[in-house]
């Protein structure tokens, strides 16, 4: 690990009423006391002499030479506001050899057709976008989705249940594969361990489908944008006509057939402008479906907001509310709830926008930074996920476009392959992690090269527009973090009673 | 003149975190404990989902 002149690997931030560090090489988040803060973001930057002229003004001289001599005492005794800049290295050459870049797999997606009964205003596989699939006719037959089954199997983790995923397009013009499928594998010797999941628009969930997701007790991912309104905005069938009711239908019907599947069942909504946050906050709040039911979990929902990037999308005009002024407010609603210990009783959007990563953040490794570090998320390309097109070919994941490629059926996951996107990725952001305050925090992979990427040249770009968005992100999980720590201990209980998967 | 905001977890240093010892895949995702039914397979159903949270698609 090499020494950054002096300047401490810190990102300062403050709210309306104190200062705060988050500290990289020690990874944790301090409050420091105004002085402190107005030193370290000057100090190895400028000479000392210079940091007390120029805060002569704002702080009693005493205050500025007793931050100073903190900093100094806590680098030796604390480890704390150190300069450091780790040596930036692809993942461990380990982890790309045979027999361990394609051992202890959790998660087979079969894509088993590129085709969809929707055509969604937002949706990127009907955008014409050159990165990534499209809607096309191809659907995968069932010697390619065994030979994928089989070798996912034998190479799955045996010590977490297998999962397989259908995909697409919409997987439910599959059905008939799907059950094949499901078949297939439940004959394997983990078969009766696996755990299938479909992402699914739920417009056709018919009889034959619901008797499939209630046998195999399923794990669905529907598609539901909010109330009527707003889902039909975008969420149309090729001929134009709106889905929301046939949905709503569906899910009624499945949780006719099984109220337990609501435990199985989760949302995915795609906010798109002009974007009405708080409708779609009450929709999911009192979820018509459960609630017919008199089932009193929340639904599980996940926010998306629409990749428009390439797309013609028409403006929004001025008398909307900008989506930065809505997050703002569902912010401080989130943290209104958390601060009157009310948790449970904000909308699952709510929650479903700032949660994922505060509690990410909470369970960072809180310790010191390693000497070498493999900057972004993407150790071992295959292991979590495994995406088989509908061709038979290998990919990271569902959302890596088109080109970013592990091997195929044929030859499974190739060593040789595995290296590769490990190395283009370092390639591409080896220059700007080691001064980043994102960098222990960073979950940028290989679906942002896939997303930039310029098959023509054969690059494969992470651009600065992705990592600026990374750290506006974490800046804003920072600051609410810190207000979440600074309430009562009860108040934050709830961050321990969380994991990651 | 510094206050430590949490409990400090893991106090050792990592000879290297180039493994998967500190890697924050965005493909891991959170779940409350009282719903860990099956933690695999809730994975499995928000997996599909987590595309634009990879990227940080929150907009300015």
């Amino acid at each position: 690990m090499k020494e950054q002149k002096d300047t401490p690997y810190c990102h300062l931030f403050g709210t309306d009423s104190a200062k705060y560090v988050y500290d990289l090489g020690s990874n944790e988040l301090l409050a420091v006391a105004p002085e402190l803060a107005a030193v370290l973001e000057r100090w190895g930057r400028v000479p000392e002499w210079e940091i007390i002229h120029n805060l002569k003004d704002d702080f009693l001289l005493s205050k500025i030479k007793g931050a100073c001599a903190t900093i100094r005492s806590a680098r030796v005794e604390e480890g704390l506001f150190l300069a450091l800049q780790p040596l930036l290295a692809t993942p461990n050459p380990r982890l790309s050899e045979p027999g361990v870049c394609d051992s202890r797999l959790g998660h087979l997606i079969l894509s088993v057709t590129e085709q969809c009964n929707l055509r969604c205003g937002y949706c990127l596989h009907g955008a014409g976008l050159g990165w990534v699939r499209g809607h096309g006719s191809r659907t995968m037959n069932f010697g390619a989705a065994r030979k994928a089954v089989e070798y996912f199997l034998a190479r799955s983790d045996p010590d977490r249940a297998p999962v397989i995923s259908f995909y697409g397009g919409e997987p439910l013009l599959e059905i008939a594969l799907i059950e094949k499928v499901t078949a297939f594998a439940r004959k394997h010797a983990r078969g009766q361990e696996i755990c299938f999941a479909l992402d699914t628009n739920g417009v056709l969930l018919d009889d034959k489908a619901l008797d499939l997701v209630v046998r195999e007790k399923m794990f669905l991912q529907v598609s539901l944008d909010g109330p009527r309104d707003i889902h039909d905005r975008c969420r149309r069938t090729g001929g134009g006509s709106p889905t929301f009711d046939q949905v709503m239908a569906n899910l009624d019907r499945l949780l006719d057939r099984d109220p337990t599947s609501a435990s199985r069942l989760s949302f995915i909504a795609t906010l798109a402008p002009p974007v009405d946050l708080k409708s779609v906050a009450e929709f999911f709040a009192e979820f018509p479906p459960f609630a017919g039911h008199g089932i009193d979990i929340q639904p599980n929902v996940r926010v998306n907001f629409a990749n428009l990037r390439g797309q013609d999308w028409p403006v929004t005009g001025d008398e909307w509310p900008s989506v930065t002024s809505q997050l703002e407010d569902a912010e401080q609603v989130y943290l209104d709830g958390i601060a009157n210990l009310c948790r449970d009783q904000l909308s699952p959007v709510i929650r479903a926008l700032f949660e994922p990563d505060l509690i990410r953040f909470h369970h960072r490794h809180r310790g010191p930074m390693a000497d070498r570090f493999t900057p972004g998320g993407n150790c071992r390309p295959g292991r979590r996920k495994l995406h088989v097109t509908v061709d038979g070919r290998l990919q990271p994941c569902e959302r890596t476009g088109n080109s970013l490629e592990l091997g195929d059926l044929e030859t499974g996951i190739l060593p040789s392959a595995v290296r590769g996107l490990q190395e283009g990725f370092h390639e591409a952001v080896k220059d700007r992690c080691g001064s980043c305050f994102a960098l222990r925090m960073c979950g940028v992979c290989y679906a942002a090269q896939a997303e930039f990427s310029n098959t023509d040249t054969g690059d494969f770009p992470v651009p600065e527009e992705v990592c600026e968005s990374i750290r506006r992100r974490l800046d804003r999980t920072l600051r609410m973090m810190v207000r979440i720590l600074e309430m009562e201990p009860q108040a934050r209980a709830f961050l321990d009673d969380t994991v990651l998967v | 003149m510094f206050k430590r905001l949490e409990e400090k977890k893991d106090p050792l240093k990592m000879v290297d975190s180039t493994g998967a010892a500190e890697c924050s895949c965005p493909c891991k995702s959170p779940v409350d404990k009282s719903k860990e039914e099956n933690p695999a397979a809730n994975q499995a159903a928000v997996n599909l989902a987590v595309y634009y949270e990879i990227n940080g698609k929150i907009p300015d």
